[in-house]
């Protein structure tokens, strides 16, 4: 455990969370140890995204992408055709052995001294690797390979590792949001593996602790009220005020019946909208789109899905009605986008955006709705802008010394939250609440404190991981 | 020489030239074996090789292997 020397005395990584109050210090998102605490401790051992099977199709297609603040190189061997994820540093010297962001490749070569590793990882090549001046043909490739994520998951194209090979399976990290990840990646009749991402993901850094995004930015519903309250007064929101401006909670007058909830997972640390359905089946299709024809391919692929719901129940979270969520430790998504926050530092955080279609689609569907994606999201987006105002300034203003003496309130809907029995550790409260805030920080703490994954749920079954 | 093509290594354009040699020519590496272009990555390090000839070490043969661009003499 890290004992903390600041302003206010030896602080425990505990006593910087107030279960009673409802409070988190500033602590949490200004000192630089508890940065490279979590670098270890949580992003050396959580399941993280990558990106999707969709950017690397064919053998030595490759693209770069982060595990906390480190390079990883996601490759397609050309061999066995698998996919697989490497530390972004050559075995030798450290140097980037990929300085492209995608591509495709025959071999990877470092520019340093031209070690050299086929796309499975392997050393291959070492510059005078045979010369008798040189290493004479001692270098033993098979210790020498690109460092290898711990474990590798496809989860229906979805792209995840850790680099703990003691982390529990991908499905056991997941627990019950499993479903919603499945459902939320189906293309739009239903089918899975039916999706493709646009690429390049959509990159920008802000100056700001990642936690400040990734922990809060997700079922936060009272923020829209104020912070989009402009655009959506404007009705310049991406669907032009056709469903009352910015709200995508579409079909009203077609929602399938439920109940609906913030959850928590203090246990996983994931959490998020929660709808539990009533009835079988999913809304029927309103149109929405002002492009010609766009409305006609989602009419014909809504039908399609309904067809196969017509005795399934939707999981909770569908699009439809369960709204987006968060996988610990930094990963958002909801049925049209996937946003992933990728620590540099402290206080500076990188916003990566993947948003899917239908690989099926027609082109007419597909530019439509990567212009529906740039119009709502991103930097220049009608609706995120207004986020980053938030995001931008958070950090800036609260780590000051005076600054630093205030805690953070997360205590909406504290106390009311009803555990659901069935997932040990799920907590159901009023939508409007921060149940899945405090669950974030319930996991944060296990892991902050845990000396490996024996100390973690779901790989000791014991734990119960919930403060508050 | 497999095409009309003069792939002279050597000079300043060598690098340049190695750099784009194509599969299917053949190279003469400084340890005396011969081999075929099988692929290029394009990084001016590396062109892959399978060898059809090697005097001093005949258990090479029909193997495939990345050749460093200081390891062929020539274009053959």
């Amino acid at each position: 455990m890290a004992t903390l020397i600041q302003t206010r005395g030896d602080r425990t990584i505990r006593s910087l969370i107030d279960p009673d109050l409802g409070t988190v210090s500033r602590e949490l998102y200004v000192n630089d140890d508890i940065f490279q605490q979590e670098m270890e401790q949580i992003y050396g051992r959580c399941w993280l995204f990558l990106g999707h099977e969709s950017q690397v199709p064919n053998p030595g297609d490759f693209f770069v992408s982060r595990m906390g603040t480190e390079e990883v190189l996601v490759v397609r061997d050309r061999k066995d055709k698998q996919i697989r994820a490497f530390l972004n540093s050559c075995a030798h010297r450290g140097m980037k052995v990929c300085r492209y962001d995608q591509g495709s490749a025959l071999v990877f070569t470092c520019p340093f001294h031209a070690w050299t590793y086929d796309t499975a990882g392997r050393l291959v090549g070492a510059a005078y690797q045979y010369n008798e001046q040189a290493y004479a043909g001692a270098i033993n490739k098979e210790l020498w390979g690109l460092t290898e994520v711990g474990q590798f998951k496809n989860y229906y194209g979805m792209l995840w590792a850790t680099w703990d090979r003691n982390a529990p399976s991908f499905e056991d990290y997941v627990g019950p949001f499993a479903e919603g990840i499945r459902y939320n990646n189906t293309s739009s009749d239903g089918e899975d593996n039916g999706i493709e991402v646009f690429t390049p993901p959509q990159k920008w850094r802000l100056p700001s602790n990642w936690k400040v995004p990734a922990f809060s930015s997700s079922t936060d519903l009272t923020h829209a009220a104020m912070t989009h309250r402009s655009v959506n007064a404007a009705n310049i929101g991406p669907d032009r005020g056709k469903f009352s401006g910015g709200d995508r909670g579409i079909r009203r007058g077609t929602r399938i019946p439920s109940d609906r909830y913030a959850v928590g997972d203090h246990n996983l640390g994931h959490g998020g909208n929660w709808a539990v359905y009533k009835e079988p089946g999913i809304p029927g299709y309103v149109d929405a789109w002002f492009e010609p024809g766009v409305d006609e391919y989602f009419r014909e692929t809504n039908a399609k899905k309904a067809e196969m719901f017509k005795d399934r129940k939707m999981p909770p979270h569908g699009h439809e009605g369960g709204g987006h969520f968060c996988v610990f430790p930094n990963f958002i998504m909801d049925s049209w986008r996937w946003r992933y926050w990728h620590p540099h530092s402290v206080g500076v955080v990188e916003r990566w955006s993947l948003f899917g279609v239908d690989k099926n689609a027609p082109k007419h569907v597909k530019d439509a709705t990567r212009h529906y994606v740039m119009r709502y999201n991103g930097p220049t987006g009608a609706t995120e802008s207004d986020d980053m105002e938030n995001w931008n300034y958070v950090y800036a203003a609260s780590q000051g010394s005076m600054a630093k003496k205030r805690d953070y309130y997360f205590a909406s809907g504290l106390g009311r939250g009803v555990e659901s029995g069935e997932h040990p550790g799920l907590v159901f409260n009023g939508t409007h609440t921060e149940e899945a805030h405090r669950a974030r920080f319930s996991r944060w703490l296990a892991f902050m404190e845990a000396g490996s994954w024996d100390d973690l749920y779901p790989v000791n079954k014991q734990k119960n991981h919930r403060i508050w | 020489m497999a095409d009309d093509q003069d792939y002279n290594l050597t000079g300043t354009d060598g690098a340049s030239v190695f750099r784009n040699l194509p599969e299917g020519i053949r190279v003469r590496m400084t340890n005396g074996a011969i081999g075929e272009i099988t692929g290029n990555p394009h990084d001016g390090a590396y062109i892959m090789v399978r060898i059809t000839e090697n005097p001093a070490n005949p258990s090479q043969i029909g193997e495939e292997d990345l050749v460093f661009f200081n390891d062929v003499q020539e274009v053959i």
